[in-house]
């Protein structure tokens, strides 16, 4: 029984690090480029972890409801057109497609819920200690100890996910938040193509 | 740095790098079209190459990035770098999830000994972990993957590691003393012992170490080109490479070549019968036995199938010698080397050698330290006061634990040192100048 707070625990934190180097291109370029207030930033930091949460504990329900019975081609399948989502995100955020002031571009509502939803996508993503928890999760066929799982792989995996605040002093300078915006592009666009890849291989 | 003298070296060290990657185009031609010696073009391309083409492209870069930092901001420089590290990391992501996906079916070889059950699930029959595999999954020996529902040898043909060896490094006491022996390892292992000694290869999967493309027929031609007498399939676990040690074992009864399998008897009973009529001698790691113990040291082993693997090996007529590596505390105890020593001797005979060999701290036991010699020496003397042979003791240095004695007259048969033969007293057919027989390969 104590297997199933130890194990979580262990894995998300000897593998958080690998999380966060993972989550680092996504989250990076999103908190610099645009300049905010340490408290905002601190906001926009919470809302993705939130969004981490949310992404986790619906796969810790549905992977422990379903266990094997879910292929790995739909998993890699849904991993993968996941990323893209978040790709686009990313890319519609970095050239300026969703503020708070326009016509034709998305409104203030959907900027304010995009650290979650980036968050959120980044949670069910193909990042290796995911894949880990996510294989453990699949044996044990239960809905509770599933949202169980994850939701302590997600607590000790946060751990190292609060310094990303920091970075938010660097969105106070100038050609910071340019080359942001520009790595966010082109972050956006390798991951981009790279999901459209994968997807168009397993069809 | 004045900038004429960088401006000249920039000059300079362009015209340098026409030339080697001049050199570049045609050795990489060459390894493939064989305009000159491929193994000249091998090593041009590979080993000499490419440090002095970088140490050119830095220096030819010298001046044109002293330009640019002299006409940069430090704040553009760092948002610079701090664009190039977001953008890095999410290359190197893709980069490390394409190269675990990059190998194709192309790249692997049909695996034998498996069985399809419902949805492409295959149930891999090699050895008995029995691993039950869904498409895209890899078995418990990081060397077998199923592909769309069928099973591939991901290492067949790999090589990690490629050694001419003593043969009683092996070691091999009773087989061809003195003489040097071929070895090769792929990657990958069905057990993963935690005191495993060759992790860095048998711990990995293929893509995580540099491996070295070669052919069956490609390895015997090497094998008897460097002069040696046999083969071994060491290093790492060799039933893991099942496909490729046979094939390599079939043309190498055919060249003339002796086989050799240095293995911890983890295979299944078909398999294991289907591979020895062409392996002359197998080296058994019986790590202990007691279930326990290999519960405790291993993935998921158990020590029956290791026991059932040295009868088959034994009845079938293949040389068997046995190693047993005496861990401090683990499997050191009294009672446990007794119930080893008498298991060999009631299923395999007195004549079977066996190892006592010397732990040493190493991947996950780091914690536990080398075997004191006393308790080799004790284990030694309990063996043979139990009847067995012939007992030796291994990874330390002991000129008695090493000598192979006649079993009668107690003459010294083969004295050794280390991995070395001193004095060979035994003629071709392995007789003690008593004219006492010692059992073994010996030619």
């Amino acid at each position: 029984m104590k297997e199933i707070f130890i194990q979580p625990i262990l894995l998300g934190l000897s593998s958080g690090i690998f999380c966060l180097s993972y989550c680092f291109p996504f989250v990076a370029p999103f908190v610099v480029f645009e300049e905010r207030k340490t408290k905002e930033d601190f906001k926009v930091i919470l809302k993705f972890i939130f969004g981490r949460l949310f992404g986790y504990l619906i796969f810790g329900a549905i992977f422990g409801y379903l266990g094997e019975r879910i292929t790995n081609k739909t998993v890699d399948f849904f991993f993968f057109f996941a990323l893209a989502c978040l790709s686009f995100l990313l890319i519609f955020y970095s050239v300026g497609l969703i503020r708070e002031k326009s016509g034709i571009c998305l409104g203030p509502k959907f900027k304010k819920t995009t650290p979650f939803l980036m968050g959120f996508l980044m949670g069910i993503n193909v990042c290796p200690p995911f894949l880990m928890a996510l294989n453990y999760v699949f044996l044990l066929h239960a809905f509770l100890e599933g949202i169980f799982f994850f939701f302590l792989f997600f607590l000790a995996t946060t751990v190292y996910f609060f310094p990303l605040t920091f970075l938010g002093f660097l969105n106070k300078i100038e050609e910071f938040r340019i080359f942001a915006r520009a790595s966010g592009v082109l972050v956006g666009l390798m991951f981009l193509v790279y999901s459209f890849y994968k997807i168009y291989q397993m069809i | 740095m004045n900038a004429k003298i960088l401006f000249k070296l920039s000059q300079i060290s362009g015209w340098v790098l026409l030339f080697l990657t001049t050199l570049f185009f045609i050795s990489g031609y060459g390894m493939t079209k064989q305009i000159i010696p491929v193994g000249l073009a091998t090593w041009l391309h590979n080993r000499i190459l490419p440090i002095p083409f970088l140490i050119f492209l830095v220096l030819h870069c010298l001046f044109p990035v002293r330009n640019l930092l002299r006409r940069t901001s430090p704040k553009t420089i760092f948002a610079f770098l701090f664009s190039v590290l977001v953008v890095g990391l999410a290359g190197f992501f893709i980069f490390r999830s394409e190269k675990a996906s990059r190998e194709t079916v192309e790249d692997f070889h049909p695996a034998k000994f498996y069985e399809n059950l419902d949805n492409k699930i295959v149930r891999c029959n090699l050895c008995p972990n029995h691993c039950i595999l869904a498409p895209g999954q890899i078995g418990l020996c990081k060397a077998r993957k199923n592909v769309d529902g069928k099973l591939y040898s991901m290492v067949y043909g790999k090589i990690a590691s490629v050694h001419l060896d003593p043969v009683e490094k092996k070691p091999l006491f009773h087989f061809l003393p003195g003489s040097l022996i071929y070895s090769i390892s792929t990657t990958g292992c069905n057990l993963q012992c935690k005191f495993c000694q060759n992790w860095q290869i048998a711990q990995v999967f293929p893509w995580e170490v540099e491996t070295k493309k070669m052919s069956p027929e490609e390895v015997v031609e090497e094998a008897i080109k460097s002069g040696a007498k046999a083969i071994a399939f060491t290093y790492n676990e060799p039933t893991v490479y099942y496909e490729y040690m046979e094939d390599i074992a079939k043309l190498a009864k055919e060249k003339g070549l002796k086989t050799v399998v240095i293995s911890a008897g983890y295979i299944n009973e078909e398999p294991l019968k289907e591979l020895l009529p062409y392996i002359d001698a197998y080296k058994i790691d019986f790590k202990g036995v007691d279930n326990k113990f290999y519960q405790k040291m291993t993935v998921s082993g158990r020590v029956e199938p290791v026991m059932a693997a040295m009868k088959i090996i034994k009845k079938s007529g293949t040389w068997l010698e046995i190693v047993n590596l005496v861990i401090p505390g683990e499997n050191d105890s009294e009672e446990d080397l007794r119930k080893l020593i008498l298991w060999i001797k009631e299923n395999l005979g007195t004549d079977v050698p066996l190892h006592f060999t010397r732990f040493h701290p190493d991947y996950k036991l780091l914690n536990i330290p080398p075997t004191p010699l006393e308790t080799l020496k004790k284990a030694r003397k309990m063996a043979m006061d139990l009847g067995l042979k012939y007992v030796y003791i291994g990874n330390v240095d002991d000129l008695e634990g090493s000598t192979t004695y006649c079993p009668e007259s107690k003459e010294p048969a083969i004295i050794r040192k280390g991995f070395f033969v001193l004095q060979n007293n035994l003629n071709e057919e392995g007789q003690c100048k008593t004219g006492e027989k010692i059992p073994g390969i010996w030619k």
